[in-house]
C-alpha cells in the first residue's frame, strides 16, 4: 500500500513536470497530419423485424376446456349413457372435430359397492359405452383411449349415496401436442 | 361352537376311538422314534371325519420358547395354525396356567400341546388330557429353519397325525394391500396367519387381483404400472416378472390354468370386457365369451376343464361356467340380484362366490351337483372368497368397523379367524397350495 502510494506520487510530479515544459511552449513537436477518413458506407437497408408474435402462453387444454370436459354419470351397475349426459358429450364431441389433433383418454370408474373385480371390468364397460356414443358422433375410434380404475379412485370417500353418485362416473382428459 | 353339544369327559373321543390299548402304545413308540421313525410307518391316531366336531386342544407349556425369535407369542401361533386346520379348537389358558392334566379337563381340553426348546431344538408333544399318554412327540432341529416356521410343521404334524389331512399352518396368502385410505393398493405376500408381510414389487402403481399359480412358485397380478393396466406373472423365487397381457383396453384378472400353460383373463380389445384364454408358448389368444354384457373374475376348475366367470348377460352380475374352449355355458347362480367372484374348490365339486343379501355382502357356496346353496359369512362386508387347498375353508375379505381385513371361516365351524391386524386394508386375497 505504501509502495503503491509512493509509485502514484511520483507519476504525479512527473505530469506535473510534462505540463510545466508544455507551459512554456518550447520545443512543440510537429502537429501530424491525419490521413482523410474513409467515406462512410451507405447506411444497408435493413429489413423491418416482424413484430413479436404475441403467442399466449400454453395452456393445458383440460384447464382450457374444463368446463367441457366434465365428467358424465352412471345408475349402480350400469353402463348405458343417460339422456342428461348426452349434450355433454356433444360438447365433448364437437370440441374433438374442431381440434384435430386432440386425443381422448376416457376413465371409467364406478361406486366401492360390489366386488373389485367385477367393478374393473364395469368401469372398462363404462369407458367403452361413452367412448361409442363419441364415435357415433362422428369422432374417429382411433382417437380415444379407454382406462378402468374400477372402484379404486373414488372422487368422494363417503359412503352414502350421494357420494357412491359422484364416483359411478367417466372423467375425461384431452392428450394434445404441445405446440 | 356349532355341533359342540354339552361339555364331553376330557378325551373320551380320542381314546375311544384309538381304539386298543396295543395302538396306543404303537402311537407311543412311534412318537419316541421321532420324525425319522414316522416316515416308515403310518401314524395316524385315529383318522376323523370332515363332519366330526373339533378336538379342544390345550395350548400347553410353551415357556423356554423364546416369542422375540419367533415374532409372537409362540402359543398364539401354535393356537392360530391348530384353529385354522378346522380340526382343533384351541384352549388357551389365562393367567394362571394349569399345572395339571385335570386343569386342562377342567378347562376343557381333551388333548394338550406341550413345546420346549433345548438348545436349538424345538422338542414338541401332544398329551392325552384323560389318560397322560403321550400321543405324539416331535423334534424338531435348527436345519429345519426358523424357530416360528417349526412350530407351524408341529402343528401340521398334529393335524396329520388325528386327521391324516395335510394342514394349513405352511401355506401363503397373497392379497392386496392399502397402506392407508385413498392410496394405491398393491400386491403383498404373507403366511397364512398374517405374519411377515412384504411387498412383491415394491413399485409405486396400483396393483390389483393376485393369483397363486398352480405349483405356488409365480404369482399372477395386475399392475398399472405402464399407465394401463396389464396382467404380469412374477417368479417368486428368483423376483422377475413378465407381463403376459398388454392389449388395448382392459387386460386384467388373470388365472393359469392346472397344467400352467394357460392363462383365462378379462380382456377388452375387441370392444368389451369378454373372458380370453391365452397359451403362453405360442401368445395365441382365444375369445370364450361373445357378447356385449360385462363380464369378469374367470377361474379354471381344477381339473382344467371348466371356466367360471362373471357375466351380466341376464341383466345382473351371476356366476356361470363353460368349457375351456367356451362351449357350453350354463348359469350357476339364480338366486339374487349380485352373484360374484367365483372359487372353485379344490376337488371341482363347489363353488364360492360373493352374494349380495338383505344383510350385505355374504360368501356363499353352491353345490355344483345338488345346486344347494349355503351362506357360510354372518354379518355382511364380505367379498372375494379364496378357497383352502384342503378345501375345508374359506379366506375372504370383511370390511367391518372401519377396517376391512382378511377372514378364513372354516365350512364346519363356521367360526371367522381375523388373519390380517396391521394398518391399512386387505382385499381380494388368494390361498397358497400346498408348500
Amino acid at each position: 500500500m505504501e509502495i503503491a502510494r509512493i509509485t502514484w506520487a511520483r507519476s504525479a510530479m512527473a505530469a506535473a513536470a510534462m505540463l510545466l515544459l508544455a507551459g512554456c511552449g518550447g520545443n512543440q513537436p510537429e502537429p501530424v497530419m491525419e490521413p482523410e477518413p474513409a467515406p462512410a458506407p451507405p447506411p444497408v437497408e435493413e429489413p423491418t423485424p416482424p413484430p413479436r408474435e404475441e403467442k399466449p402462453a400454453w395452456v393445458d387444454p383440460n384447464q382450457q376446456y374444463a368446463s367441457t370436459l366434465v365428467n358424465i354419470h352412471f345408475d349402480f351397475n350400469k353402463y348405458n349413457i343417460r339422456s342428461e349426459d348426452k349434450p355433454k358429450l356433444e360438447a365433448i364431441g364437437a370440441l374433438l372435430k374442431n381440434n384435430a389433433d386432440f386425443k381422448l383418454l376416457i376413465e371409467g370408474h364406478c361406486d366401492e359397492r360390489g366386488t373389485n373385480e367385477y367393478n374393473m371390468s364395469l368401469g372398462e364397460q363404462r369407458a367403452l359405452s361413452t367412448k361409442r356414443y363419441l364415435v357415433s358422433l362422428g369422432v374417429s375410434e382411433g382417437r380415444f383411449t379407454t382406462i378402468s380404475y374400477g372402484e379404486e379412485r373414488p372422487l368422494d370417500m363417503g359412503q352414502n349415496e350421494a357420494a357412491w353418485a359422484k364416483n359411478r362416473r367417466c372423467q375425461f382428459r384431452v392428450e394434445a401436442p404441445r405446440p | 361352537m356349532r355341533g359342540r353339544g354339552g361339555r364331553r369327559e376330557a378325551g373320551d373321543r380320542v381314546i375311544a376311538r384309538a381304539g386298543s390299548a396295543a395302538l396306543l402304545t404303537a402311537v407311543w413308540a412311534l412318537a419316541a422314534a421321532g420324525p425319522a421313525g414316522a416316515q416308515g410307518r403310518p401314524d395316524l391316531i385315529e383318522v376323523r371325519k370332515a363332519s366330526d366336531p373339533s378336538i379342544a386342544v390345550g395350548i400347553g407349556k410353551y415357556e423356554s420358547v423364546p416369542a422375540d425369535r419367533v415374532g409372537s407369542s409362540p402359543g398364539n401361533v401354535l393356537a392360530f395354525d391348530l384353529e385354522i386346520s378346522g380340526w382343533f379348537e384351541a384352549k388357551k389358558p389365562g393367567l394362571l396356567p394349569p399345572r395339571t392334566l385335570n386343569d386342562w379337563a377342567r378347562l376343557g381340553a381333551e388333548v394338550v400341546a406341550e413345546m420346549e426348546l433345548q438348545g436349538d431344538e424345538l422338542q414338541a408333544s401332544v398329551r392325552d388330557v384323560g389318560t397322560g399318554n403321550l400321543l405324539l412327540e416331535r423334534s424338531y432341529p435348527g436345519t429345519l429353519g426358523p424357530l416360528r416356521d417349526r412350530i407351524h410343521r408341529f402343528a401340521d404334524d398334529v393335524v396329520k397325525s388325528f386327521t391324516g389331512e395335510q394342514g394349513l399352518a405352511r401355506t401363503r396368502i397373497l392379497c392386496e394391500w392399502s397402506p392407508a385410505a385413498g392410496q394405491d393398493k398393491r400386491i403383498v405376500l404373507m403366511d397364512v396367519d398374517g405374519f411377515g408381510m412384504r411387498e412383491l414389487t415394491g413399485e409405486q402403481a396400483l396393483e390389483l387381483s393376485p393369483r397363486w399359480s398352480p405349483g405356488g412358485g409365480a404369482a399372477l397380478y395386475t399392475s398399472f404400472s405402464s399407465g394401463y393396466p396389464d396382467v404380469y406373472l412374477h417368479d417368486l423365487k428368483v423376483g422377475g416378472r413378465d407381463k403376459v397381457a398388454h392389449y388395448e383396453g382392459l387386460n386384467a384378472q388373470g388365472d393359469l390354468s392346472p397344467d400352467g400353460q394357460q392363462l383365462v383373463l378379462t380382456l377388452s380389445y375387441s370392444g368389451d370386457p369378454e373372458i380370453c384364454s391365452k397359451d403362453l408358448a405360442s401368445g395365441k389368444i382365444r375369445r370364450l365369451t361373445n357378447d356385449q354384457a360385462t363380464d369378469a373374475s374367470p377361474s379354471w376348475s381344477p381339473d382344467g376343464r371348466r371356466v367360471a366367470f362373471v357375466s351380466d348377460r341376464s341383466g345382473q352380475p351371476q356366476v356361470w361356467m363353460m368349457d375351456a374352449d367356451g362351449s357350453r355355458v350354463e348359469r350357476v347362480t339364480v338366486r339374487g340380484s349380485y352373484n360374484t367372484a367365483p372359487d372353485w374348490s379344490p376337488d371341482g365339486t363347489r363353488l364360492a362366490y360373493c352374494s349380495l343379501r338383505s344383510d350385505g355382502f355374504q360368501i356363499q357356496v353352491i353345490d355344483l351337483e345338488s345346486r344347494q346353496v349355503s351362506t357360510v359369512t354372518e354379518g355382511g362386508g364380505c367379498e372375494d372368497p379364496s378357497w383352502s387347498p384342503d378345501g375345508r375353508s374359506i379366506l375372504y375379505s370383511r370390511k367391518a368397523g372401519g377396517r376391512t381385513d382378511l377372514y378364513i371361516t372354516n365350512l364346519n365351524e363356521r367360526k371367522a379367524l381375523r388373519v390380517t391386524h396391521g394398518s391399512g386394508s386387505y382385499t381380494v386375497p388368494d390361498w397358497s397350495p400346498y408348500r
